[in-house]
């Protein structure tokens, strides 16, 4: 007799094999498989029991399918249990075995014990698919007239399994379904409607008719559970009957002011919020009051869940009736700082939607509060989320919220202070917007932003950050050079914008600091000009070398923008430089009476000319089209296109790159080759940068990876040989050569023709030969009529993509790359 | 309401019971079961019990050392699966008797007879805590009988 493990050692086991489980799993599992293989059928159920339990920890049963399946077939209800929970844990949609439980669940249900009938129902519900409903609709829909109640509910909710995978049975189970609503036993009608509500969800219109039971069932029963299930129903229906929300307002306003139970009081809100009846008839507004105060409710208890409901529902109702949620902002503030964070989330969703002029300053305050005070790294996303949605809920609308712009500048400066968060460029953004578009923020932004340079925090690099904050320094330093007539102290400016700090710092800032220093110097100078001594004149040439000193260290900087900015901005304040200090007496005593013209005059007109003002978004429609301009004329004229080269495939390539495949375009094409074509034909030949089909000249320029050889065969790889190999490339550089090179002829082999020698040149025709794409010589565009010399350029095409060039005579085929010039190997390959 | 899933998974992220109401494939589960543990178990006690998981939701209840998760669909009332879970966990405490995880460990199998009672494709339709425990001592008394029969045999 073998001892056999039981389930309950199996377990123990594998708890006491802690850290070694999968040798332990291994082998129970191959002691399985002996086990189910047994005649006994009780060995058989319990090996298919140890393996349902190691299916919990992912071990893959499916080989032991079948057995499975005779367990489920045995007699004994335990064991058949024990089978049917096997097949519900572990047989998948494909397990090929399935077909044969049909019988078997058949069988079952047809059974006189109804735990039998039972246990087969809930194996159906799991492993129904399109072919077991199919074949079972029809005997559950038999069982829908059991005598007894609990396999009459049963029935009903596995039919509904069923037809969502064969909808076809719907039409004739419905009416059965339906008449069970009638049903005597509370359950079964329960049953029956959980299902219509169920398939109510996914097609509403089709079950409107049976709101009239349902109706009669909602004001007459009190089990919740029933209660909160029609209710849903009505949920999906009201949308497609509007009376309904009339007849349902009665009871669900009874519901919802009576009803203890939490979860039955928040379906009937729910259902009155998403079905649409706050709005468009005479009691909406009383139905939303009563709501709301009910919600209001589910603040006050200490249970988040509620909180976190009520949140959600605020939502909803905030689009129809704002008012009344707008008076309980101050429910939704504490919330936002609640511990629990999805809460508060929930609460800046919702205050983001219901903002406005009087509640956004408390708002905007409670949240920057919490960034600046707590910076929790757990709660990163809820920062960076909050911070998006100040910025957010203060620009909604053109800034609709906003009364005070100098408070919200100052928020915004506050934002870009919070560490952690990367929201630099919205800000710059916004701070740009507003700077440009309210014209009286421009004093009070300039005042700010002329301490905002000199703080620390925005000035020293910060490394942990996720952008530096100096980012937004690019927004502040436009402003402060385009509005520095407002400025206080300019020359303060000057000198922090000049700092050496800046010599490292972000390329997009530096180049806006180096248009900003000439504006802000020349408001410096307008500040001097009516009082004009040589004291100032002084104080100007000294901030000017200063000026200058720093664009020349700015010009090093490896980024175009901010190379030519710093040299312009070099090269004019050297010119000012050269103003103020001049060699003659005569302009030395004019400077001292008064300023220089390139100070006055040229300066300002580059820099300060004209104020940039907004532009409206519409703007650009409004510009009339100038007369006589036709905007949908072809700007070319078609040309024709050569029979020949339509042939090619490179206008498809063309077009393709295009986007288009109409003629106009390709003639425009031709048009743009032609044009090209007469500038190369005139084009020096000789020139060694012209890469023409002259492939001698070409060759020379390739350079291989192998080591040169002699005629000798042996490979010479030193540095002398490849120096010389590197003059004669160059010298084929200085002057092309445009016959073919001479290549000792004795070593070709039979039928080898070199692609560099005169013969190929006259007996191939071009489309053989190895070419750029676009032939520019005019006496190479024969038509080509020879059939197998295309297929040969589709195969030089091909064999082009490998990266050879490859040259066809005949059948054989050379690879230049391995060829040198005069002492190269010729090797035929294929 | 239609629950799309049921886990039991304890503190360690161990599966101690899963429930599917749908067909997913293997990956999809364990892709499930993953995501669904590791958010579960890293939130505090004062957080609400629900959160937004893909198209759905996942509502969780805790209980000693086992975490009770549903999944369920966007337009599902929250508070009444929890009463759902609730009531299973009453009919396993009737059955099991002061149920803890060990015994669930242990009788997997009658844990999962319980749910059966309870849910049907994803429907609550016994809410009855007593009817429960009698369908569950009727199905003992069968087996107690069927084994007997095979011993005497």
């Amino acid at each position: 007799m073998v001892f056999e493990k039981t389930l309950e050692d199996l377990i123990k086991g594998l708890r006491q094999h802690r850290g070694d489980e999968e040798s332990f799993i291994a082998s129970a599992v191959s002691e399985c498989r002996k086990e189910v293989q047994s005649k006994e059928m009780v060995v058989k159920a319990e090996a298919i029991a140890k393996l349902t339990y190691l299916e919990m920890f992912g071990i893959d049963i499916s080989w032991a399918s079948f057995h499975v399946i005779e367990v489920m077939s045995s007699s004994k209800l335990s064991l058949k249990r024990k089978g049917y929970l096997a097949a519900i844990q572990s047989f998948k949609s494909n397990t090929d075995v399935l077909m044969l439980a049909t019988n078997l669940i058949k069988k079952d249900m047809m059974s006189a014990n109804t735990t039998e009938i039972a246990i087969a129902i809930n194996g159906l519900s799991h492993l129904a698919n399109i072919s077991l409903s199919r074949d079972l609709y029809q005997d559950v829909l038999m069982l829908l007239s059991h005598s007894v109640p609990y396999i009459r509910k049963r029935a009903i909710i596995v039919l509904y399994k069923i037809c969502i995978q064969y909808p076809e049975a719907l039409k004739t189970c419905f009416p059965k379904l339906r008449s069970k609503l009638d049903d005597p036993d509370p359950s079964v009608v329960n049953a029956a409607v959980s299902v219509i509500c169920e398939l109510a969800r996914k097609q509403p219109k089709s079950y409107l008719e049976t709101a009239p039971e349902m109706f009669h069932l909602l004001t007459n029963s009190s089990n919740n559970w029933m209660l909160i299930k029609l209710i849903k129903l009505f949920c999906s229906l009201t949308p497609y009957e509007p009376r309904l929300i009339k007849k349902l307002t009665p009871p669900l306003t009874e519901l919802i002011q009576t009803s203890t139970a939490v979860s039955l009081l928040y379906e009937c809100i729910h259902t009155v919020v998403s079905g649409g009846m706050l709005t468009g008839h005479s009691h909406a507004d009383e139905l939303a009051h009563l709501c709301v105060d009910k919600l209001k409710g589910f603040f006050e208890d200490t249970d988040q869940n509620l909180k976190y409901l009520g949140l959600l529902t605020f939502k909803k109702i905030a689009e129809s009736h704002r008012d009344l949620v707008v008076q309980h902002m101050s429910l939704f503030l504490k919330c936002l700082i609640d511990p629990d964070v999805s809460l508060r989330f929930r609460a800046l969703d919702l205050v983001s939607d219901i903002v406005d002029k009087d509640s956004i300053k408390s708002i905007v305050k409670t949240l920057m509060l919490q960034l600046i005070v707590n910076s929790d790294y757990t709660t990163e996303n809820f920062r960076q989320v909050s911070a998006m949605s100040i910025i957010q809920m203060t620009s909604k609308s053109n800034y609709a919220n906003i009364t005070d712009f100098e408070w919200l500048l100052s928020v915004y400066i506050d934002l870009a202070r919070v560490p952690n968060i990367a929201v630099e460029k919205e800000l710059n953004h916004q701070i740009l917007d507003l700077c440009v578009r309210v014209k009286a923020l421009r004093p009070f932004a300039a005042e700010l932003f002329s301490r905002v340079i000199t703080e620390p925090v925005f000035v020293d690099k910060q490394t942990e950050s996720i952008e530096p904050k100096s980012n937004i320094l690019r927004a502040v330093v436009w402003c402060l050079g385009e509005y520095a007539e407002f400025l206080p102290d300019a020359i303060a400016v000057v000198e922090a914008l000049i700092r050496p700090v800046f010599y490292t710092y972000p390329p997009e800032v530096q180049s806006v600091l180096l248009w900003a220093l000439p504006k802000v110097y020349i408001q410096k100078f307008r500040e001097l000009v009516n009082s004009w001594d040589s004291e100032k004149l002084t104080v100007l040439s000294m901030w000017a070398e200063e000026i200058q000193l720093f664009a020349k260290h700015l010009m090093s900087v490896h980024h175009i923008e901010v190379k030519t900015r710093a040299a312009e901005i070099y090269y004019i304040f050297t010119q000012l430089l050269d103003v103020f200090k001049p060699s003659d007496a005569n302009a030395t005593l004019e400077l001292l009476n008064q300023p220089p013209y390139i100070l006055q005059n040229t300066l300002p007109v580059l820099f300060t000319h004209a104020p940039l003002n907004p532009v409206a978004f519409k703007a650009q429609g409004k510009v009339q089209t100038p007369e006589g301009l036709d905007l949908n004329v072809q700007i070319n004229a078609e040309l024709v296109v050569p029979e020949e080269l339509k042939k090619k495939d490179v206008w498809a390539y063309v077009s393709a790159l295009d986007g288009t495949n109409d003629v106009s375009s390709r003639s425009f094409e031709l048009s743009k080759l032609d044009s090209f074509q007469s500038s190369v034909s005139g084009h020096d030949r000789k020139s060694p940068f012209y890469l023409g089909n002259d492939r001698s000249s070409a060759e020379n320029l390739i350079i291989t990876d192998e080591p040169s050889k002699n005629e000798n065969g042996i490979s010479v790889n030193n540095d002398e040989e490849m120096v010389s190999q590197m003059s004669t490339i160059k010298t084929g550089y200085s002057y092309p050569i445009t016959g073919p090179v001479e290549i000792a002829q004795d070593e070709l082999p039979e039928g080898v023709v070199l692609s560099d020698t005169d013969a190929e040149h006259t007996s191939v025709p071009l489309n053989a030969k190895e070419v750029p794409l676009i032939s520019f010589d005019e006496t190479l565009r024969e038509p080509n009529t020879d059939d197998s010399l295309i297929k040969k350029v589709t195969k030089v095409k091909k064999s082009k993509k490998k990266g050879h060039r490859v040259v066809l005579d005949g059948e054989t085929k050379v690879k230049k790359s391995s060829k040198k010039k005069k002492s190269s190997k010729k090797k035929s390959t294929l | 309401m239609a629950i799309n899933f049921l886990l039991l998974i304890s503190r360690q992220g161990k599966v101690r019971l899963a429930k599917w109401f749908h067909a997913l494939s293997a990956k999809e589960r364990v892709k499930i079961v993953r995501d669904v543990a590791s958010i579960v178990l890293v939130r505090k006690p004062k957080m609400c019990n629900f959160f937004e998981y893909k198209a759905g939701k996942i509502v969780y209840r805790r209980y000693a050392s086992l975490y009770f998760v549903c999944g369920i669909d966007s337009t599902d009332n929250e508070l009444i699966t929890l009463e759902v879970i609730h009531r299973f966990v009453e009919c396993l405490d009737r059955y099991f008797g002061n149920v803890c995880e060990l015994d669930l460990i242990f009788n997997f199998e009658k844990a999962y007879y319980v749910l059966e009672e309870i849910l049907l494709a994803g429907q609550c339709h016994e809410t009855s805590k007593l009817a429960v425990q009698n369908l569950m001592l009727g199905g003992d008394a069968e087996a107690e009988i069927e084994t007997q029969q095979h011993e005497v045999l």
